[in-house]
């Protein structure tokens, strides 16, 4: 059997129930912060904290496939059989992903988009409709956006949820991260000199221009922060106490090595791990 | 392009199977076939035959005093728009697009929710400039 498809069909078995064990069990909500950045962060940490068990899975088994010849042995139809229900799933989350890169909302008012190289794009019928100084608000508030390189963020988020279907906790957890990220880019160019109020009348006339706008219906609904929490809180005094810290680059380096030592595990004892499970 | 009806549910469906092996037949005919089978009134068989005439899926000529009723959708086109169905619930609601948007797409806004947000960020604004 060929060594991809085994490394496949392991994947499927092994870090696919991984994914949605740990999506069920992580807690879905993040305790709010005073700091909007400060929660982001830790909404973005629980975002991947289920992945992380089935990541090391996946560095394991990558690790065994780069020691692995081409041809490997072959895994027992019952393994393959019971790897056949993640197929779907995870066939499934790289076609939203896919969709996701590709979607153009019509009518973007204001925005930020480039998975490699984020840019602000500002409508000029929504630039027409500011004043200079909600024009700079609004523009602080998109390079907060490239500068954290969100429209990747997103996606990857998506993804990272999608794997993790059905769990609901799953969404629950990408629609909290979704609302706090709003709430930290706009605290985030309040920090860099935007005036809270100018970005709050740039974000109404965002929503006067929205092609969903509609005559007597309803309050914002969606997977957004709702209008009257987000105004709220650019009215609101900055934050005092709880500045936000930039993620920890001791936590960084041990996930490294933790991936990497996965992959040294997988290339040493990957094999007879493997021939025990296939026997 | 017009959406296509489908039939809704399994009960549905198998009526609308049924005519399609027969051909055509009466509503005791289906009946005889389907609704019997699984213990349903009669009534049920024939309140399914009125919503699949209503959605399209069959058409009705009067002969005597009963209904004779034909399928008028195509048994592939039925299956394929079933499937095509089943693979969007599976793919769910459209996945947030990849983009960071300065306010989200929305359902819909209430103007007079905007009206008075509006007014606040004024006022808040108009006593910045005044002080």
């Amino acid at each position: 059997m060929d060594r991809e498809l085994v490394l496949v069909v392991l994947a499927l078995l092994f870090a696919g129930p991984l994914f949605a064990t740990c999506g069920a069990v992580v807690p879905s909500r993040t305790t709010r912060s005073p700091s909007a950045q400060r929660w982001e962060q830790r909404c973005w940490a629980r975002l991947w904290l289920p992945l992380l068990p089935g990541g090391f899975v996946l560095a394991v088994l990558v690790g065994w496939a780069l020691m692995e010849p081409a041809s490997a042995e072959p895994v027992p139809r019952t393994m393959v059989g019971a790897a056949m229900p993640f197929v779907p799933i995870w066939c499934r989350a790289l076609a939203r992903a896919v969709r996701s890169a590709l979607a153009r909302p019509p009518g973007v008012a204001a925005g930020t988009v480039g998975l490699v190289r984020p840019r602000v794009v500002i409508s000029e019928r929504f630039s027409r409709a500011l004043t200079a100084r909600e024009r700079d608000a609004t523009r602080a508030h998109e390079i907060a956006h490239v500068r954290h390189r969100d429209p990747l963020r997103l996606l990857l988020a998506q993804l990272a949820t999608d794997l993790q279907w059905p769990c609901p906790g799953a969404q629950a957890r990408l629609d909290q991260w979704r609302r706090s990220l709003e709430l930290a880019r706009d605290e985030e160019a309040r920090l860099q000199g935007a005036d809270g109020w100018d970005l709050a009348a740039a974000i109404l006339a965002a929503a006067r221009l929205g092609p969903h706008w509609r005559a007597g219906s309803t309050a914002l609904v969606g997977g957004g922060v709702p209008l009257e929490e987000r105004i709220g809180a650019l009215l609101a005094p900055l934050p005092r106490d709880d500045t936000p810290v930039a993620p920890s680059p001791v936590l960084l380096l041990s996930l490294t090595a933790a991936g990497m030592g996965a992959v040294c595990l997988g290339a040493t004892l990957g094999e007879t791990v493997v021939r025990a499970l296939v026997a | 392009m017009r959406t296509r009806a489908l039939p809704g549910g399994d009960l549905e469906y198998a009526v609308l199977a049924t005519l399609w092996d027969l051909g055509s037949g009466t509503a005791r005919d289906i009946h005889a076939r389907v609704g019997a089978r699984d213990n349903l009134a009669y009534t049920t068989t024939a309140k399914v035959l009125d919503r699949l005439h209503a959605k399209g899926l069959v058409s009705r000529a009067l002969a005597g005093k009963a209904f004779v009723y034909q399928p008028k959708a195509k048994r592939e086109h039925i299956v394929r728009g079933l499937a095509r169905k089943m693979l969007l619930r599976l793919l769910g609601p459209q996945p947030a697009p990849a983009i960071a948007t300065l306010v989200d797409a929305v359902e819909s806004v209430d103007p007079k929710l905007l009206d008075e947000l509006a007014r606040l960020v004024e006022a808040r604004r108009r006593s910045r400039d005044g002080s």
